[in-house]
């Protein structure tokens, strides 16, 4: 149960993130997401009362960890080294290509037991999240089709006006005497 | 039916229900006033009941209000998200050319950045 809470606490702490800064919640994303991984983490130690299904899914998070976040530390390493946009920083680039080489032999060391049917057979997962993404969008394109389209807006007030031009001004750096 | 199509039928509704719940929590848990998300949310819920029913009935069970519902939901999420963890190290070595390129490709010349150098 408490996996769950935690999947489900991640979810609405992405949900949130999602929304943007304008909604109040935003600003409650990442307490909620960490408290669902604390969550999902904290059930890896709970051994009691678990099902068989939950059991298996946590053997499985602890065989994708270890490679995953040390791939990840391994790319930010890269590209924080990497001369996108400033010179060439030496010491992040080797040290990041060296962990995610390390993550490749912990992938394999964690992961021996999958066999490529396994992992060909879950690719296939792709078709069905494929599937239900596209036919999201179908159904908010029809939702959305059927929203009476509103009148023409009315001018703005004087005041409103104000407000615009004191916003241009402060951001084109115009002084307002 | 071969036993691997099978595999790969309950996989693909496997990440078919995943997907369906996630969005549906999302759509609840970001609701707004100019959000409209009631027909997605019921056709999604429909749509993830029909592969429960799919599933159950692979398993071999009669569907009735007394069929293993949620523990056929259980195994389902279950299912998709043991299928990302497995297929992501594919998307990992895929990003890792991207990621070489990024590494050996000349730095963008640009007047502003070398200002920023320069400093």
């Amino acid at each position: 149960m408490l996996f769950w809470l935690g999947f489900f606490l991640m979810l609405v702490g992405v949900s949130w993130a999602r929304m943007g800064p304008s909604f109040q919640r935003n600003r409650y994303y990442k307490p909620i997401f960490i408290i669902g991984l604390l969550c999902v983490i904290g059930n890896l130690w709970q051994s009691q009362d678990q099902s068989r299904n939950i059991e298996e899914l946590l053997n499985h998070i602890v065989d994708f960890l270890p490679w995953f976040f040390t791939g990840f530390l391994g790319y930010y390493l890269v590209l924080l080294g990497a001369p996108t946009y400033m010179k060439v920083r030496y010491p992040p680039l080797i040290i990041g290509w060296i962990i995610i080489f390390v993550s490749f032999y912990l992938y394999f060391e964690y992961n021996n037991h999958l066999s490529v049917t396994d992992i060909l057979v879950s690719l296939s997962t792709i078709l069905g999240i494929s599937f239900s993404l596209i036919s999201f969008f179908f159904l908010v394109r029809f939702v959305e089709n059927r929203i009476p389209l509103e009148g023409i807006a009315p001018e703005l007030t004087d005041s409103e006006k104000e407000f615009v031009r004191k916003i241009i001004s402060k951001n084109i750096g115009v002084d307002e005497k | 039916m071969n036993d691997i199509l099978v595999q790969v039928l309950i996989s693909i509704i496997g990440g078919f229900i995943l997907s369906n719940i996630t969005l549906i929590i999302f759509q609840v848990v970001s609701y707004h006033p100019y959000s409209k998300p009631i027909v997605p949310i019921f056709f999604q819920s429909i749509s993830v009941f029909l592969g429960l029913v799919i599933l159950i009935l692979i398993d071999g069970y009669e569907i009735s209000l007394s069929s293993q519902w949620v523990s056929e939901l259980e195994s389902s999420l279950i299912l998709g998200i043991t299928d990302i963890m497995r297929i992501l190290p594919l998307f990992y070595v895929l990003m890792l050319y991207f990621l070489f390129r990024a590494s050996t490709r000349a730095p963008l010349e640009s007047p502003i950045l070398e200002l920023l150098d320069s400093e």
